[in-house]
């Protein structure tokens, strides 16, 4: 658990998953359109999730959810700061 | 190539009759407004989940997990032969099975290019709850009341739907359960997941 939201280990595939506190559902556009503008290409864009590649590869689920995969664990917990602090805020 | 008037349409949260390599489907996005109608165009009891079509496993693994020996299984048969139904990435609409989600990997090309099109769309048989199945798309259409423009024509070989499998992910490894058998035999099921080829 860190500040504001809750981040774990995704079996052993390098992958973390980022559940903001107090965040049932976010707007997929705005949120998506906020990671877009941070620098991310938006790879698939539907009603059920839009995943990104950039620093590390991302999928953002409309409960705010965010899965980032990669082996850095320093950068997932930059990046879910980024996304509890900035992003879902949009 | 998907007309502008079926595209409109499904982006207006319509219902599109389209052919697969069983059965006729209807397709809508995967949101409120659209479930609603499919489901009331079904006559479908809001707690019978619809799947969910999409081009293969590796496009799905953004919605469900998908173990690594269920990704062989269905790469070992013909594709669109199965649905699986295995645990949500994140919790979807109740009437898309909510934690557990059932996914089909379609085959026919214009089941195919509805999703190039727009993404997972539902992949439920287009007809009412209890009826018997069409065995194109336009009957379908014309039997359920839909527009030329939620009609996108093709034939379907008919006879059984796909084979439904149960995947659970336990501690000490993947469980498959059959729960209904259609057009994959079980035995051929059982025969493989005993002795992956």
């Amino acid at each position: 658990m860190s500040d504001g939201f809750a981040m774990e280990l995704c079996g052993t595939q390098g992958s973390y998953q980022i559940v903001p506190d107090g965040v049932d559902a976010i707007d997929l556009d705005s949120v998506g359109a906020a990671i877009e503008a941070a620098g991310f290409e938006v790879g698939v864009r539907s009603r059920l999730c839009w995943t990104f590649s950039g620093r590390c590869e991302m999928t953002l689920y409309p409960s705010g959810k965010l899965m980032i995969r990669t082996e850095d664990k320093g950068l997932a917990e930059d990046v879910a700061q980024n996304h509890v602090n900035e992003w879902v805020k949009s | 190539m998907l007309s502008k008037e079926t595209i409109d349409h499904m982006n207006n949260g319509g219902i599109v009759a389209y052919p697969t390599s069983t059965l006729p489907g209807l397709a809508c996005l995967p949101q409120t407004d659209a479930l609603d109608r499919l489901f009331e165009l079904k006559q479908r009891p809001a707690d019978k989940p619809v799947s969910l079509g999409v081009l293969s496993l590796k496009q799905a693994e953004t919605l469900v997990r998908v173990p690594e020996k269920v990704r062989l299984l269905e790469a070992a048969f013909p594709k669109g032969g199965f649905t699986f139904i295995l645990d949500a990435v994140d919790t979807l609409d109740p009437r898309l099975g909510g934690e557990r989600v059932a996914v089909r990997c379609l085959a026919h090309p214009v089941a195919r290019q509805l999703v190039e099109t727009f993404g997972p769309i539902t992949a439920t048989s287009a007809n009412e709850s209890g009826e018997t199945p069409a065995d194109s798309a336009e009957a379908a259409g014309a039997g359920l009341g839909l527009p030329d423009r939620a009609v996108l024509p093709g034939t379907c070989p008919g006879g059984l739907g796909s084979t439904i499998l149960n995947v659970v992910q336990e501690e000490h490894g993947v469980e498959v359960t059959v729960m209904r058998e259609g057009i994959i035999p079980t035995r051929s099921v059982v025969q493989w997941w005993k002795n992956p080829t």
